[in-house]
């Protein structure tokens, strides 16, 4: 297990207060994967917000497995007023979803742009307001 | 004259109370407090043919309205007025939808819950009705007393 760090290839990582920074090593490495400052030109993504890891979440879910992430703000816009209002968002908010499906490793990707598992398209509420992403 | 005095002292005095009590009714649960505020919210639905649903606009603005509570206020007294079926200055095709969808889309810009379900009452399709209003309002309530919800 490790720590998701704060800062992730120069992107700031802030968390919400109930996130127990907790997760796997292979799950830190698909964020490297995906979050970027360069992700989704002209757009620069400086900052995230993880709103929810190995918390809030019980068996089976891949956050009770320490292998799951929530991302629900994107340069401190809430995907759930940005999305799908705000060019900025969307097109950051795609790029990670995009570049998550191109990750070894990837299991869930679930959001506004897609809601996929192991690739496959995947039928699951909610998602409009954050980013799922999970690792096997 | 002494008595006009008194009747005006009286009428005041009675005007008053009424304020009094009145604020004091609004402040108990503090949904119709907050759904005050909402009446001010002017917007509309528009349809996202991608998606297939209707999607509200202006939700930085609802924003600003509800961000005036603190967090764990605010998520109460949306849960509580997510049943005020009077009408908001939001519209979906020409009418105005109840209060109670606009308190509903400010909690779930405030909050949200993974349910086991995919067909989970807390989720709302626009339009709705009063009776899917009360379900949600109903399943939200066991959400936030369990505390099992996600402050986005």
């Amino acid at each position: 297990m490790a720590t998701i760090p704060s800062i992730i290839n120069g992107v700031q990582v802030e968390f919400g207060p109930q996130v127990n920074n907790d997760v796997s090593m292979s799950l830190i490495a698909a964020l490297k994967h995906c979050i970027k400052p360069n992700i989704a030109p002209p757009y620069p993504l400086f900052k995230i917000y993880i709103s929810s890891e190995a918390d809030q979440h019980v068996m089976p879910s891949r956050h009770a497995q320490h292998k799951a992430v929530d991302i629900s703000r994107i340069n401190n816009i809430k995907i759930a007023i940005g999305y799908p209002g705000e060019a900025a968002t969307v097109g950051i908010v795609n790029a990670i979803q995009n570049a998550f499906e191109t990750c070894p490793g990837r299991r869930e990707n679930f959001g506004p742009h897609l809601k996929r598992k192991l690739g496959a398209s995947f039928n699951i509420a909610g998602h409009h307001d954050h980013i799922h992403l999970s690792v096997n | 004259m002494l008595l006009d005095r008194n009747r005006v002292r009286f009428a005041l005095t009675l005007f008053f109370a009424v304020l009094w009590i009145g604020t004091e009714v609004a402040g108990a649960s503090g949904g119709p407090k907050l759904a005050l505020d909402l009446r001010t919210f002017h917007s509309r639905y528009v349809w996202n043919e991608q998606k297939k649903l209707y999607e509200l606009r202006d939700r930085q603005e609802l924003e600003r309205i509800i961000s005036k509570y603190p967090t764990e206020t605010r998520i109460k007294m949306l849960v509580d007025c997510m049943s005020d079926d009077t009408h908001s200055q939001v519209k979906l095709n020409g009418t105005e939808v109840p209060i109670g969808l606009i308190c509903y889309e400010g909690l779930t810009q405030t909050i949200y819950y993974e349910p086991k379900t995919i067909r989970w009452p807390g989720y709302l399709r626009v339009p709705t009705s009063k009776r899917r209003l009360v379900d949600a309002q109903r399943v939200w309530r066991k959400v936030i007393r369990s505390k099992s919800y996600i402050v986005l």
